[in-house]
């Protein structure tokens, strides 16, 4: 994962929590990096599971909760730097289905050698679409969270089927996304 | 744990995911550095290319204008020289009748006359030789567009299944008696080299003109190698001497036609671009590497060429002039 995944996690954790807690955090798990995180650098995936695994112990929330809430976070973050993306896609739909050829293709050029994951998608009709994620990482709640993220960019309301899933053992996840009245 | 320590531990977090941040800057500047230089040589060995490509077409023009009326001012001047001599016969043999006394006087005083005015004795004495002295520099002309229509040449000579090694060995034998005096030379061949098609006059013409040119760069004696190996499809050909060295500020020159760094009359400056364009025609590349003071290396590389396809794919990555730029 790239240093500025962690930075704005980070960020989450003393907005919402206080710098106190970060440093209690960061104690607690003991990380090879030692939470010193640079955004263009590559930092373990294991250090994001072990910081969420441990907030989520700290804060009672399940650890799937907690991913897709900083998934909502980071989505309004990255939307801050980088407004350029949603500026270009005036719907949801439209946005969701530049993620993987257009918004992910940029970050490769921004950031050396990313993880990222591969999205493909179907728009079932004007309501409904279906995103199929994969990804050795399995961060599907990460991604839960930035679709939530975009909904309220977008100021839409939406219901969201995690039909198949990789943490049950298959090898993509499929999101159906239903717009909502 | 007071609040501070944990103040002063986020700071000095951030103070050295700075310094990393500045270090990876500093990375990436580096690197976008190393790849903006490879891109200006690139850049610089096409415009070469061009411009050896654009002297190329220019040549071609040129030397179909000259050839002609130079074809016609060498034959014409065969016949002239014949007709010089049976006039210069005539002129001896008037002189031969005058000397024995059997012209009438009148035509002895014109003759005499005619005699004071341009002296028969200097014209019989300097005409055989301007006659040879043209016929020299019209040969020397007619060489010199033959070279640029080698070097020029849209289409490739005739290729054979050759082996480059005799080939450089043949080479060798021809020039032997310009170099024997005064060079060594080392021949290191590899035994294994593969057949390639290519024409084996142009080739030998290559060989011969870089093994010369390197003995010129050993007046005061000296040694050449000439090496073949081969990886892959690749033949390797290196000409290799312990002359004098190239200067840096020429090299990008040597292969652009007229180039030489002879004195005025030696040498036409041809020679290293039709070398250049005999190789570009083999679809391979030519590069040299030089030490002042302690040598030169002439590198060739030839694709080994089995089929009529391979020939093609040869000839489109036929420009290239390695190292030299
Ligand atoms: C709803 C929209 C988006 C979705 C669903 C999404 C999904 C994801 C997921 C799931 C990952 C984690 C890596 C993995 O699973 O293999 C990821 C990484 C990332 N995404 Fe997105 N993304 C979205 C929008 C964006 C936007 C707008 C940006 C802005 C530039 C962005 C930049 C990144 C970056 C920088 C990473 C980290 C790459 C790394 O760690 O090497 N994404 N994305």
């Amino acid at each position: 994962m790239k240093g500025i995944v962690f930075n704005i996690l980070e960020q989450m954790v003393i907005e919402k929590a206080g710098l106190v807690a970060w440093d209690q955090l960061l104690n607690d798990v003991q990380l090879d990096s030692q939470g010193i995180y640079t955004a263009g650098k590559s930092y373990p995936d294991d250090e994001v599971v072990a910081l969420a695994t441990r907030a989520s112990e700290m804060l009672d929330i399940p650890t799937g909760d907690l991913i897709k809430a900083f998934g909502c976070y980071m989505f309004s973050k990255l939307v801050q730097r980088y407004p350029i993306f949603t500026d270009q896609k005036t719907t949801f739909f439209d946005f969701l289905k530049s993620v993987h050829d257009v918004i992910h293709v940029e970050v490769r050029k921004l950031y050396d050698e990313p993880s990222l994951p591969d999205f493909k998608h179907k728009q079932i009709n004007d309501t409904q679409l279906l995103m199929r994620y994969s990804s050795p990482r399995k961060f599907c709640m990460l991604a839960e969270g930035l679709i939530a993220g975009a909904a309220e960019h977008y100021q839409v309301k939406y219901s969201l089927d995690h039909r198949t899933c990789m943490h049950q053992g298959a090898d993509h996840c499929d999101f159906l996304i239903t717009l909502e009245p | 744990m007071s609040e501070v320590e944990v103040y002063q531990r986020a700071l000095n977090r951030e103070k050295q995911a700075r310094l990393d941040a500045e270090e990876q800057l500093e990375n990436s500047s580096r690197e976008l550095y190393k790849k903006n230089q490879a891109l200006q040589q690139q850049q610089s060995a096409m415009l070469k290319n061009e411009k050896l490509a654009t002297i190329g077409m220019l040549s071609a023009g040129v030397a179909h204008e000259i050839n002609n009326p130079l074809a016609v001012v060498i034959s014409n001047l065969n016949s002239l020289t014949d007709y010089n001599q049976q006039l210069l016969a005539l002129l001896a043999q008037v002189q031969q009748w005058q000397q024995q006394g059997q012209l009438p006087d009148a035509i002895v005083a014109a003759f005499n006359e005619m005699d004071a005015d341009v002296d028969f004795d200097f014209i019989i004495e300097d005409a055989p030789d301007m006659m040879a002295d043209m016929k020299e520099g019209l040969m020397r002309m007619q060489e010199i567009v033959s070279n640029l229509k080698t070097f020029s040449r849209t289409k490739p000579g005739e290729r054979q299944y050759i082996d480059i090694n005799a080939c450089l060995e043949a080479s060798l034998k021809l020039v032997n008696n310009e170099i024997k005096d005064h060079c060594i030379v080392n021949l290191d061949l590899d035994p294994s080299l593969p057949k390639t098609a290519a024409n084996n006059s142009e080739l030998s013409q290559v060989f011969m003109n870089l093994v010369i040119n390197a003995a010129h760069a050993m007046e005061q004696g000296g040694r050449i190698r000439m090496h073949s190996s081969h990886q892959n499809d690749q033949i390797k050909i290196q000409i290799v001497d312990n002359g004098t060295g190239i200067p840096e500020d020429i090299r990008k020159d040597i292969f652009n036609p007229f180039f030489t760094t002879k004195p005025p009359g030696h040498g036409t400056g041809m020679g290293l671009s039709v070398v250049h364009g005999i190789i570009k025609d083999h679809g391979g590349s030519i590069g040299l590497t030089s030490k002042m003071g302690v040598g030169t290396c002439f590198t060739i590389r030839l694709p080994v060429v089995s089929t009529q396809n391979d020939e093609e794919k040869a000839a489109e990555n036929a420009g290239e002039i390695a190292g030299a730029l």
